[in-house]
């Protein structure tokens, strides 16, 4: 028999000393054991066993203990109550009795309003418990509080679910009690109602956003891009033109994820706007995302502006439109007097294959900014072509970290012939983050040119290369010596790595 | 895609990338998130990847660490604090303060002397404000030149610290006669605070963990610092400590959270039971 059983029978044999049936019961709900529920009710009268009980009924499953779990919430100490309360959420949690828990709840007021009260409880686990049993009332006007409770706390993503189970209800009172609550849950409304408004709830945004701090205006302006309309365009437009530079920026992915939905209207909004004068890294942004043929030479001219983040989005969106893009503008970004500039024109260009694309890269693969030499690596690695492979080999050994992870991911793409050997000093390379690199490149090389890079680095000092080596070992189901994979999770110290070794050693 | 509630989480932080973050984060400024806090850093750090036009929390990690961005630990730092206060928080220690630390400081000063007030990591300001308005009721305090300063790591919320305009969720524990005498109603749910409390305030950009800038804050009376060192790891708060007891002046009081304590972090300070509170106190001469 198991232990548990063994308890249960010690428990019906010598339960009638209360204190030995409160080690026992304790024992059972520390072990999550499942007594029948009949066995317990034998304890129901005895006061000081209650707390142990509501633990163990909780975890029976069984419909019969809700009554008894709800009387507990409603009655008895804060900590009782605090127990019960907990118990009876995992009772929710595993069966399917959320009406008639829900209707339970509505017709006890004591049991209600104490769960309520334990919203504001100091214990995160009595807080989610209290989050999930009122959501079965089925009030959308409990959303706010649900919401307000347990921000702040780890047990958000909870009370996100929750409150976005009750449905698009809630939207309005959550709008309606924003300012009630601090900076923390105003975020935290507003993302849920990313989740659950729609279009109608846009002006409401809008005003939040026009009129909130930044947290608040920024998480108001991604719902209004979740869920509005191309309507809400102009609304954004003008917040955008009265913003600080970063508002802006998330003004302008809200209207380019509108954009998407809505590419006509929006586009044209943005083209009124620069054709007026009004010309804004935002709505070039915008352009981008959208995509419309038709709008490429308006990217272009906007190319020369001379605003550097008006020229960084113009690039960013040239890349966007892909190899239909002009060439020669883009080639002449390599000139700029701005890294980043210089930076993006190198992305953008990794869309062409063109001779003269692949010299220009090359040439900025000499820049005197190692982001852009980056850059510029990388979308060598997507143009390919025999001239490249040098370039690539020599800036694996780049003691620029940034310079030699962007030729390892270049040779991840091209997969040369000579890659096995070319890896060599990428796994020689002081900095943990090109090894790791490194490591998810011999994804390319047979398992007798992988083992020998990977087995060593499974030893490596940092924990981010033997967890990659562990996982690169498991994807490929190779066969690694038990000694070796025994050793290495005594000694390992890391979860992370431990759950990596666990995989490996169920895949080998 | 994440297996989050909504559609609004794009792109999925690892446990390594949440790993590799957090840290960075708490080299920066000691903040430090426990495993069940990915959610709330991924949340808030997932617009900043259109940004950058990153489609992985990974690029996000190697811009932090390759590139010159201080100003992106600006942006984490505004997204990720917890920014959550209001005035005459914990009543019960601003009376010991008001009915037996002050009297105290009062003692010990030559009328005329200076008292210096520090809350350290004041967010959005309530707290510094609250001393100021406990001080102006105070008629004993007149003869005396308080220096109340206030920093936060967090531009955004030393801006709005300084605008002086809060919301109905800042007066949730305030005697509405506070509100009525020192506050004047500005619409849409706000109020602006007076001039002269407001005036009172010093306020900084400060972080914590940066040795070199605490260097312009000294020989402090009263240190007050709740609800703050719980964000921090077991290290940063041992450094944070530390330091309050170099910047108080022998003597000074260090007010912590109710849930706070110096257990197991320092046994530099007195512990000083007090009518209304227990609080620390830096050795006397």
């Amino acid at each position: 028999i198991t232990t548990a059983e063994h308890l249960t029978r010690t428990l019906d044999e010598r339960g009638s000393d209360a204190q030995t049936a409160a080690y026992l019961l304790d024992a059972l709900a520390n072990m999550k054991a499942r007594v029948p529920l009949e066995r317990l009710m034998r304890f129901w009268d005895v006061p000081m066993l209650r707390r142990s009980l509501y633990s163990v009924l909780g975890l029976t499953l069984d419909p019969g203990a809700i009554p008894l779990l709800i009387d507990g919430a409603a009655h008895g100490s804060k900590r009782n109550r605090a127990v019960a309360i907990i118990a009876l959420a995992r009772l929710l949690e595993h069966t399917s009795r959320r009406e008639e828990i829900g209707e339970r709840l509505r017709v006890n007021g004591t049991a209600r309003e104490s769960i309520i009260n334990a919203l504001e409880d100091e214990s995160d686990d009595v807080v989610a418990a209290a989050v999930v049993l009122a959501a079965t009332l089925n009030t959308p006007s409990v959303a706010p509080k649900l919401l307000d409770a347990v921000a702040c706390r780890t047990i958000v993503e909870t009370g996100m679910e929750t409150v976005t189970g009750l449905g698009g209800e809630v939207v309005t009172h959550l709008i309606g009690e924003i300012y009630r609550v601090g900076i923390e849950s105003r975020v935290l409304f507003l993302e849920a109602i990313e989740f659950l408004g729609d279009v109608q709830h846009v002006p409401d945004l809008l005003e939040i956003a026009s009129h909130s701090e930044t947290r608040t205006a920024e998480a108001a302006v991604r719902a209004i891009g979740r869920i509005g309309g191309a309507i809400a365009v102009s609304g954004l437009m003008e917040l955008a033109r009265k913003s600080s530079a970063e508002l802006e920026m998330q003004v302008a992915h809200a209207i380019a994820e509108i954009g998407r939905r809505h590419p006509e209207p929006t586009a044209a909004a943005m083209v009124e706007a620069i054709d007026g004068g009004d010309v804004r890294a935002a709505w070039l942004t915008v352009l981008g995302a959208v995509g419309r043929p038709s709008d490429a030479e308006l990217v272009r001219r906007s190319l020369n502006h001379r605003d550097s983040p008006v020229r960084i989005a113009g690039y960013d969106a040239a890349n966007l439109f892909g190899e239909s893009f002009p060439v020669d503008s883009l080639i002449f970004g390599l000139t700029d007097e701005s890294s980043t500039v210089r930076g993006r024109a190198a992305r953008a260009l990794g869309n062409h294959r063109s001779q003269a694309a692949v010299d220009a890269l090359l040439a900025a693969a000499k820049d005197r900014d190692s982001q852009v030499v980056a850059e510029a690596l990388r979308s060598l690695g997507a143009v390919g072509g025999p001239k490249v492979l040098a370039t690539l080999r020599a800036a694996v050994a780049s003691k620029e970290s940034v310079v030699a992870l962007a030729a390892l991911q270049a040779l991840f793409r091209l997969n040369p012939p000579e890659l096995r050997e070319w890896l060599k000093p990428a796994f020689e390379h002081f900095d943990p983050e090109v090894v790791r690199e490194a490591v998810s490149v011999t994804v390319r090389l047979s398992e007798a040119d992988a083992l020998p890079f990977l087995l060593p680095a499974l030893e490596h000092r940092f924990w981010t290369v033997r967890r990659a080596s562990a996982d690169a070992l498991a994807a490929r189901e190779a066969r690694v010596p038990v000694a070796l994979l025994e050793a290495r999770l005594q000694d390992e110290s890391e979860a992370l790595v431990v759950a990596s070794l666990r995989r490996l050693e169920a895949s080998s | 895609m994440s297996a989050g509630f909504g559609t609004g989480r794009v792109v999925e932080m690892t446990d390594e990338e949440f790993r590799l973050i957090r840290d960075l984060i708490t080299e920066y400024c000691g903040i430090f998130f426990e495993d069940d806090f990915k959610y709330l850093v991924e949340r808030r750090l997932q617009p900043r990847l259109p940004v950058y036009g990153f489609r992985s929390f990974r690029e996000y990690y190697r811009l932090l660490r390759y590139s010159d961005v201080s100003g992106e630990y600006d942006e984490i730092v505004e997204r990720i604090t917890t920014n959550e206060t209001y005035f005459f928080r914990e009543s019960y220690q601003l009376k010991a303060f008001t009915d037996e630390i002050l009297p105290e400081l009062m003692r010990e000063t030559d009328i005329g002397g200076r008292i210096r007030i520090w809350s350290a990591g004041c967010s959005t300001g309530e707290e510094p404000y609250t001393v100021s308005m406990l001080l102006n009721e105070t008629p004993a305090s007149k003869g005396f030149q308080f220096n109340i300063f206030g920093n936060d790591i967090s531009r955004k919320v030393l801006r709005q610290a300084r605008s002086g305009v809060f919301r109905e969720s800042s007066f949730r524990q305030t005697d509405p006669r506070y509100i009525e005498r020192y506050f004047r109603p500005e619409g849409r749910g706000t109020w602006a605070l007076n001039d002269e409390i407001r005036n009172q305030v010093t306020f900084g950009h400060l972080n914590l963990m940066d040795e070199a800038a605490m260097g312009l804050v000294n020989n402090v009376d009263v240190i007050f610092c709740r609800n703050v060192i719980i964000y921090f790891s077991p290290e940063s708060r041992s450094r944070l400590i530390s330091m309050f007891h170099r910047k108080l002046r022998p003597g000074g009081y260090l007010l912590l959270g109710h849930s706070e304590s110096l257990v197991n972090l320092s046994t530099d300070f007195d512990l000083v039971p007090l009518k209304n509170d227990i609080v620390y106190r830096k050795p006397g001469w």
